[in-house]
This record gives C-alpha cells, structure tokens and sequence, in this order.
C-alpha cells in the first residue's frame, strides 16, 4: 500500500491553506480526502509520482473543491445559528432566563405603582432611577450567571478532582 | 453528487444505511463503497458528501471521531441511537418512494 509522506501531506495542508480553505477542521478533511484519493493512484499506477499526480488531481477538482470549501463553511454556519436559536427558544431557556426577573422585577413594579396611583404616595425622581439601573443591572448579571454557572461548575468538578 | 438530481434527496439515507452497517467511516471510504457497490454508477462528489455529514453530525445522527492514521489525522463518523432510529424511517421512506415511481413509470395492468 502507497503512503504519502509527511512532506507531502503538509504539501497537500499547504496548498489549501493558500487556497482560503483557512479552518483547521475542514482543511484535515479535504486534505485526507486527496490523500486518499493520490494514495489510491499511485497504488494503481506504481510509476506515478506525486506531485504529477496531484497537479492532474488539482486541475481536475480544484474549482469544485474551493466550491465546496464554501459549502462547508456554510452549512456549518447554518447549523450552528439554527442549534443557538433552538436553544433559545427552548421551553427551559426561557425559564431560567425571565422566569426569575419577571416573578421579581413585575411584583415590586406593581407595588410601586399601586403606592404611587391608588395611595398618592410621593414619586422620588432618584428612586425611579436607581430602580430602573437595578432592574437592567439585574437581568445583565443574571443572563451572565446562567451562561457561565455552567462552565464554573465544571470548572470546579475537574479542580476538586485534581485536588483530591 | 455528478450524475443525477434524482439521487440527491436519497444521499444522507445513504450514508445513514452505510453507517449503520459498520462501525465508522470517513469520507473517502463511503465515496470508495458507494462506488463499489453501485458498480460505479454512483459517484457522491466531496462537495454533496461533506456537507451532508455535518448536517447529520449537527442533527445528532452521527458523531465524529478524530484518529492519527500514519501521517495524518483522519475524522471518523459512527451512527449513534438516534440515527439508527432515524436510519430505518428514511429506508421505509425511501423504499415507499420507490414502489410509488414504479407504480407511476412502469404500472403493472392487472384484471383486478
């Protein structure tokens, strides 16, 4: 069975990295996939050398294979804004992430309002804005806490592991 | 994929089939045993292929594996529960789809 060598792998890694296939993890892919490809015409035809080989390959595939470089990009981008608008919309998220502000932030607005309207209390400019700063404050360090309470947990699992 | 339209709704039911009969490829060996079985008929081109496993990876179906195979890393696909599930609906469907067109093209007349 024909190998390609190290050299020419990264030949191959070189060459579609000039090409703009710029990601690490598409480029291990395409690059395997001609490494096979050369690897399995050079076992049919023993005399072949690979840079001849790959030239023909190239020129045969390289519009294609650039075509598809977008290809991928896109369908993983795809993929990947449908899985961050999944999780979003998702029943839990939404739980965790205004179930809490809402039961907090609504009651004591209400209250306030209910003192200010119906009882005539005095409205202070200075209590309204500091409320307004707490309530916006609020929610940014809660949204912050339940993005990153995971990753803390799990920081602290592997910690306490390598601790112990 | 370069020879037909008509194949490529059928692609991922493919690569879904081949997954599910071993235990994991990469993606020159499903083009190589695509090729093989179909006795050359059916070639899946880099560009349907590629796409198609990541779609199925970001569904879930499949999972990815990456392994050193002598000078370079190679990423391996395996089936996982759901795409097995999901495996066999789209053979049922795809084996539907069938009957219907041969219904459709070639019907068979009966006295019935």
């Amino acid at each position: 069975m024909v190998k390609l060598t190290k050299e020419e792998i990264q030949f191959i890694d070189n060459y579609l990295d000039n090409s703009e296939v710029i990601y690490a993890d598409i480029r291990l892919e395409i690059t395997d996939h001609i490494a096979s490809e050369i690897e399995a015409i050079m076992e049919t035809d023993k005399t072949a050398i690979f840079y001849d080989v790959f030239k023909s390959y190239m020129v045969e595939n390289k519009a294609n294979l650039l075509n598809e470089n977008k290809k991928f990009v896109n369908a993983v981008t795809n993929q990947n804004w449908k899985l961050i608008l999944k999780e979003l919309i998702n029943f839990k998220t939404i739980k965790h992430v205004f179930f809490i502000p809402m039961f907090l932030m609504i009651p004591i607005a209400i209250v306030y309002l209910i003192c200010t309207k119906m009882y005539d209390f005095s409205r202070f400019s200075g209590v309204e804005r500091l409320g307004f700063i707490f309530t916006i404050l609020f929610n940014i360090f809660h949204f912050i806490s339940i993005i990153t309470q995971p990753r803390i947990e799990e920081f602290s699992t592997v910690i306490s592991r390598i601790i112990a | 994929m370069s020879n037909s339209k008509l194949y490529k709704g059928s692609l991922t039911t493919i690569i879904l089939k081949l997954l599910n009969e071993s235990d994991k490829m990469y993606g020159y060996e499903i083009t190589q045993k695509v090729k093989e079985l179909t006795k050359g008929e059916l070639k899946i081109t880099e560009g349907a292929l590629y796409p198609a496993l990541h779609k199925l990876e970001a569904e879930g179906l499949l999972n990815v594996e990456v392994k050193k195979v002598g000078n370079r890393l190679r990423k391996y696909y395996n089936i996982t529960e759901s795409g097995t599930k999901e495996s066999s609906n789209k053979l049922n469907e795809l084996a539907n789809y069938i009957a219907t067109m041969q219904a459709l093209v070639n019907p068979k007349f009966s006295l019935e």
